[in-house]
């Protein structure tokens, strides 16, 4: 299997904690204590009497089976599932010209790879929603080494569909995600209804980041001569000079940018952007560092 | 004046015209296709997809004027009724004449190609009746026709000059270099005879005894068939039956005139012109030319029941009519030749536009390139 996960970036999740602000307090102590076992509703395993366990943990019609004691150990539930969403429209499958075979959807995988591996290290449930107009790749939330497999398997399904999922497609996603779940939403977000998505979940009281795919081309234009650009989801062309449009573009496209961040900011979504040629672990440090995020604007 | 077109249908040539169309339209595939999803923001306002667009159109309708111009140009448009309607002055060689008191005529020499007056006086003898006959046919129907001519005109032919228009016809002094006709000396003979033929021999050697001056020798030599040819000043005659060889004919091409036997074998596929004939009108001899020479060929054997007129006493001299005609009378008083009007006038033929079309072709392509590579065009729209 093709690691999304490139050995450097590996080394430097170690430092990394998916934190999220409004599941603190809620269940147990600290930060959501996620592998503890102990007293729950999940059956984890069996394990041998030792002695200064409580009578009442003792299974005993196991028993009267075996004659041996045996203390039923039950996994409680971590508190938290992080929520990967994963825009699958056509537009993610825009890749540069410098490498044709690395999309916007590629980076996201990779990023989605690196945060499971986060949350599966530090015990949180995980889960992905590939939202493509084709229909949603869903994942439910649960945690271990074999979740992550499930999910590195299940992404490799996924490819760029048509457009973003209708709100109609969009039923599981609110039937699954929990109230206080994080959710991280990868998106090139030039489909409002991706914009959208995240300001309801946001206003519905899930934490709600977002990570702006974006290419190199469109952070420097680097275009010039005659071009014929097609945008992917609705196939309009424009026929234009690249150094003619460059100015414009990037003026135009910054504004666009300021309006986006206002308004997740206004939402309360924090947000960071990720650009192809960067390293995909810049922007879970920019989300999650625990020195902030201002030292990796 | 008038416009006509020799060849409409090379208009469907106009066609064309929907390539540099098609070429403009198609012409947005070959810049680079390129996937952007941030299209939105790459333009002011959304444009339609679908609407034909047509960038530099200054430059897209150069081109298909260029090819407009190309059909047309196939279409051979001419122009009827544009020639020159100047008085036409046409100057006899040897006739005085001022040219100041012309004024803007055109002034030109009688001779062949009509050289205009500054070109040197044509010499030689000229078929002046002939050259005017082709200017009166050649100017346009009431262009004014001034014929300037010496006294005298050497160039004349058997008829009179009759013309379409009416023509100021002005002697003046002056006198055209006399054609002077010398008297010919009789043509001398070289016979090449075999010996069946060498019997006949002697009616031609009265014959030229005849044309000389009494007491002197007739100019005739006889040889066999396979001694050298003579001089091409002289008359070959060829007393033998069969092919003629090579080298006569060679001869004959080369300038040569030669007089054959009726059983010699001509050569085959030329058309041979009866010239000479006897009283009933049965012919004698037949001309064929060959090359810059002619071959002359008896039609019965040269023997007195075949041709009476061996034995008739007009012999020598229609003999000599046949072998060296003499020239016919040119030379006559102007004032006794002033030309007859009332023959037909022709329509003159259309002038042809293509050479000015070419040009304008050529003009509009330097345009054409002129604007397709300026400095100044944007590299796309």
């Amino acid at each position: 299997m093709v690691d999304l996960i490139p050995p450097d970036v590996r080394s430097r999740l170690r430092g990394l904690r998916l934190v999220t602000h409004r599941a603190v307090g809620s269940h147990g102590l600290g930060l959501h204590q996620s592998h503890s076992r102990g007293a729950g509703l999940e059956f984890a395993q069996y394990r041998a009497y030792e002695p200064g366990d409580e009578l009442r943990q003792i299974d005993w019609k196991l028993y009267a089976r075996s004659d041996k004691f045996f203390v039923r150990e039950a996994e409680r539930e971590s508190p938290v599932a992080v929520w990967i969403l994963i825009d699958a429209s056509a537009s993610m499958g825009q890749a540069d010209a410098a490498r044709p075979d690395y999309c916007r959807l590629d980076a996201a995988k990779s990023i989605t790879a690196a945060i499971a591996e986060l949350a599966m290290k530090q015990g949180d449930r995980f889960g992905f929603i590939a939202l493509g107009d084709d229909g949603l790749a869903l994942l439910p939330p649960a945690t271990g080494a074999r979740q992550r497999d499930r999910l590195l398997l299940d992404l490799l399904t996924v490819h760029p569909a048509r457009g973003f999922a209708a709100d109609a497609q969009m039923g599981p996603l609110w039937e699954r995600i929990g109230a206080r779940d994080l959710v991280i939403l990868l998106s090139d977000c030039f489909d409002n209804g991706a914009v959208a998505l995240a300001e309801k979940l946001a206003a519905a009281g899930r934490e709600t980041l977002v990570i702006e795919m974006l290419t190199v081309a469109e952070r420097d234009f680097p275009f010039d001569g005659g071009y014929r650009f097609r945008d992917p989801e609705t196939g309009e062309e424009y026929l234009g000079d690249g150094a003619a449009l460059r100015a414009g573009f990037i003026a135009r496209f910054g504004e666009a940018r300021a309006a986006l961040h206002a308004r997740l900011d206004g939402a309360g979504i924090r947000h960071a952007a990720h650009v192809l040629d960067e390293p995909i672990d810049l922007p879970l440090r920019r989300l999650f560092s625990v020195h902030g995020a201002a030292d990796y604007a | 004046m008038s416009m006509g077109l020799l060849f409409p249908a090379a208009l469907a040539a106009l066609l064309a015209l929907v390539v540099p169309l098609v070429i403009h339209i198609a012409r947005k595939s070959e810049q680079r296709p390129t996937d952007f999803a941030a299209l939105r923001w790459l333009r002011q306002k959304p444009k339609p997809r679908s609407r034909l667009r047509f960038d530099e159109w200054p430059l897209l309708l150069a081109r298909m004027a260029l090819l407009a111009l190309a059909a047309l140009w196939l279409a051979q448009p001419i122009l009827f009724g544009a020639a020159d309607r100047s008085p036409y002055v046409a100057v006899v060689p040897g006739a005085q004449f001022n040219a100041a008191t012309f004024g803007d005529s055109r002034l030109h020499w009688i001779a062949p190609g009509f050289p205009a007056i500054d070109a040197p006086r044509p010499a030689g003898p000229l078929p002046i009746a002939s050259l005017i006959r082709q200017i009166d046919a050649e100017l346009p129907t009431g262009t004014p026709l001034t014929i300037i001519t010496p006294t005298v005109i050497d160039g004349a032919d058997a008829d009179r000059l009759r013309l379409s228009r009416k023509v100021t016809w002005r002697i003046t002094g002056g006198a055209m270099a006399a054609s002077e006709a010398k008297i010919a000396s009789p043509p001398p003979l070289s016979v090449r005879t075999d010996a069946d033929h060498r019997g006949r021999l002697r009616y031609l050697r009265a014959a030229a005894l005849a044309w000389q001056p009494a007491g002197r020798e007739a100019d005739i030599d006889t040889a066999a068939i396979d001694a050298p040819l003579p001089d091409r000043r002289r008359i070959l005659v060829w007393f033998a039956g069969g092919t003629l060889p090579d080298d006569v004919l060679r001869w004959v091409n080369e300038g040569g005139t030669v007089l054959t036997a009726s059983d010699a074998r001509l050569p085959d596929g030329r058309p041979a012109l009866p010239v000479w004939r006897d009283d009933i009108g049965a012919t004698l001899a037949e001309a064929l030319p060959m090359g810059k020479g002619r071959l002359l060929h008896f039609t019965r054997a040269m023997i007195p029941t075949q041709m009476p007129i061996l034995l008739d006493a007009d012999f020598p001299v229609q003999l000599r009519a046949l072998l060296a005609p003499t020239a016919p009378p040119a030379r006559v008083a102007s004032a006794e030749y002033a030309p007859l009007t009332g023959e037909r006038s022709y329509d003159q033929p259309p002038q042809s536009l293509r050479p000015w079309l070419a040009l304008l072709i050529a003009l509009s392509l330097l345009a054409e390139r002129w604007m397709a590579t300026r400095r100044s065009r944007s590299i796309a729209p």
